[in-house]
């Protein structure tokens, strides 16, 4: 083992910047391997949570309330609020889990002039006017308002605290719970308060968990709606009957919206307006209709993840061979290089295997030095499934090995001794 | 000592076939000091590789006392030549990356000796060559005759019956070739068995029997 080790570390010296050629091919294969193995596990994940959606046509509701005059009609009649809720309820028990509603209607919150909230105003993106939202003492903050269906199906993965249960979607007079996005978390609590208003209404907010970085709902209008800087909020019902003007305008607008919901179906498009045209008798009201049916987005979706995961493949597998073949072609270069030391030692009573075992433990010590630093450096920067990631780079090693060493050994298994020490000549 | 019985060994060069021994026949006893001349390419290296264990024949017996070293495998070979040869290779052929002790202690290494054996031997053997001075030098900042002297040290220290060297004073000039030579002699002096691949004739001069080869024999032209 000795004369092993002091092998391969003189091996080493010899051709240092050869070595250190190898080393860093190798190094940087394996943070390939790292990019590529995070952006699968992204994609795959991403795959994963759209599966349920695969195949599904997107209808969009929209109420007929339009133009304004006819919306205050409406607003006007004294049943509208017993209507709309009506209509909202056998809209869920009709089309159960297919009827989604998201929702990105900003929510106002009290917050200090601090500019780190900056990014997380409502139109930040689309070049809101900033300096003067920040004068508010009530700032639009982004928020997006679920259902209970539209919860359970976009599956929203939690970092911290607990999920919307079944009692979170009816307002209980009091607070409402809301899931803040990841980046919330360095400035809030499970269990904090936040004043705010809706729809002009004061309501307070509880935090009741955080999002997991990089998750992402999708409607009609959004393709990717991701929820890093976003308050998400139930989409509450009242069950209590409204006690004020205000609060019954406020109850009207807020169904008012939740009836714009999305249809997720698979069915054929007459079957889904067959059963929007009973939704609409039984809950007399004839102002609704499907804007449009769109299977784009969520094709579009599937087949850019389609698109990703075969770039990668190709990307990886180009990438691996290019690596491999240089990695093979150096460590022949280097044992080429070294037909005349290897003559020396069979002059002094080495055998041919030993020899193989010197060269076998550089390639070892030279794939597995760098492999382990990723490694240990993966662990303590980004840790994300690490027993997949040790198990890939285990088998990375494997390969690399394996395939290095391979045209060692079939040079070594034609290799005659004499012609080593005619070299030596 | 050793005999050696119609060895052949051929070898492919493109499509022809290049018969390099053919039906060798050779005695060396115990103590003899024989050199080894021919043109080059007459097949004197390939007697010496094989003579060391290095290679094989493709027929033929080699004996070495009572033991068939043309019927061993190679790890059985590199037991034979770790325990019985010393072998001087051409241009001195040390290890740039190892300073001469290391050089000299090389086979020591396969042969699973403590640090102290090999180092006492290792010492034993600078000073029986008068080359103490230089175990720690690298061998890059050693004169030619300097680096002769550290390729022997390394063909004595298993202390071989048999020493073999493959044209061990081409690369020297006439004072230090003169002085191993003299090594040479008191080795054989001391009961050693050396075959020497010359060219030289000063060098074939120094001794006992010289075998000129040709044709894939050789044949004494005195004795």
């Amino acid at each position: 083992m000795n004369m092993i080790l002091r092998e391969v570390w003189e091996s080493l010296k010899r051709r240092k910047w050869f070595s250190v050629l190898i080393a860093i091919q190798i190094t940087a294969l394996f943070f390939i391997g790292t990019l590529l193995f995070l952006t699968h596990t992204r994609i795959e994940s991403k795959s994963d949570r759209l599966q349920p959606l695969d195949e599904l046509t997107l209808y969009q509701l929209s109420d007929g309330l339009v133009p304004d005059s006819k919306l205050q009609a409406f607003l006007e009649q004294p049943d509208s609020l017993d209507q709309l809720k009506t209509l909202y309820q056998n809209l869920e028990a009709q089309f159960e889990e297919r009827y989604i509603y998201l929702f990105n209607q900003m929510i106002e919150v009290k917050l200090g002039d601090d500019q780190k909230w900056d990014p997380f105003f409502h139109g930040y993106e689309q070049g809101a006017p900033i300096e003067r939202l920040k004068k508010r003492s009530y700032k639009p903050m982004k928020a997006v308002q679920i259902n209970e269906h539209g919860f359970t199906r976009f599956s929203i993965p939690l970092s911290k605290g607990a999920g919307f249960s079944s009692e979170d979607f009816h307002y209980n007079g009091n607070t409402i719970p809301v899931l803040l996005g990841a980046k919330y978390e360095p400035f809030y609590n499970v269990g904090d308060e936040i004043t705010a208003k809706y729809i002009q209404k004061d309501l307070t907010l509880i935090v009741q968990g955080f999002i997991q970085p990089d998750t992402f709902v999708f409607n009609y209008n959004h393709p990717e709606l991701y929820l890093d800087r976003y308050i998400v909020m139930p989409a509450l019902q009242f069950d209590k009957i409204p006690q004020t003007e205000a609060d019954e305008l406020f109850q009207k607008r807020h169904y008012l919206q939740l009836i714009n919901g999305t249809i997720f179906s698979d069915e054929e498009p007459y079957v889904v307006r067959r059963d929007l045209e009973q939704v609409k008798k039984v809950s007399d009201f004839s102002d609704m209709q499907i804007m449009g049916a769109n299977s784009d987005t969520l094709n579009f979706m599937f087949s850019a993840i389609q698109v990703n995961k075969n770039l990668l493949k190709i990307m990886a597998g180009s990438l691996f061979l290019v690596c491999i073949l240089s990695i093979s072609i150096l460590m022949i270069t280097k044992f080429q290089d070294n037909y005349r030391n290897m003559a020396i030692h069979l002059a002094s009573g080495a055998t041919l295997n030993q020899l193989f075992s010197y060269f076998l433990a550089e390639i070892f010590f030279m794939v597995g030095l760098p492999g382990l630093v990723v490694t240990l450096l993966y662990r303590q920067v980004i840790e994300v499934s690490f027993g997949m990631y040790t198990l890939m780079n285990t088998m990375l090693f494997a390969v690399i090995v394996l395939i290095s060493a391979l045209p060692l050994y079939l040079q070594f298994r034609k290799l005659e001794i004499s012609s080593l020490l005619k070299r030596s000549e | 000592m050793i005999t050696l019985k119609d060895l052949r060994k051929s070898y492919e060069v493109g499509e022809r076939q290049v018969d390099v021994l053919n039906g060798l026949d050779l005695e060396i006893k115990q103590g003899d000091m024989l050199a080894i001349m021919g043109r080059s390419g007459s097949g004197k290296s390939t007697l010496l590789n094989i003579l060391a264990g290095l290679d094989t024949a493709d027929s033929g017996v080699y004996q070495y006392k009572q033991v068939y070293i043309s019927e061993m495998n190679g790890n059985q070979r590199a037991q034979f030549r770790k325990k019985h040869i010393g072998f001087i290779v051409q241009n001195f052929a040390l290890i740039d990356s190892k300073n001469v002790f290391e050089n000299i202690a090389l086979p020591l290494r396969y042969s699973k000796l403590s640090r102290g054996e090999i180092r006492d031997r290792v010492d034993r053997v600078l000073a029986d060559l008068r080359i103490t001075e230089l175990q720690s030098k690298a061998v890059d900042t050693l004169s030619g005759g300097e680096m002769q002297r550290v390729a022997i040290a390394r063909a004595l220290i298993q202390n071989p019956d048999l020493i073999l060297a493959d044209e061990p004073t081409g690369a020297l000039d006439e004072q230090t070739e003169a002085e191993i030579l003299d090594i040479f002699a008191k080795l054989n002096q001391q009961g050693k068995t050396l075959v020497v691949v010359t060219h030289d004739q000063v060098v074939a001069d120094y001794c006992q029997q010289i075998y000129y080869m040709q044709e894939g024999k050789v044949a004494p032209i005195t004795s």
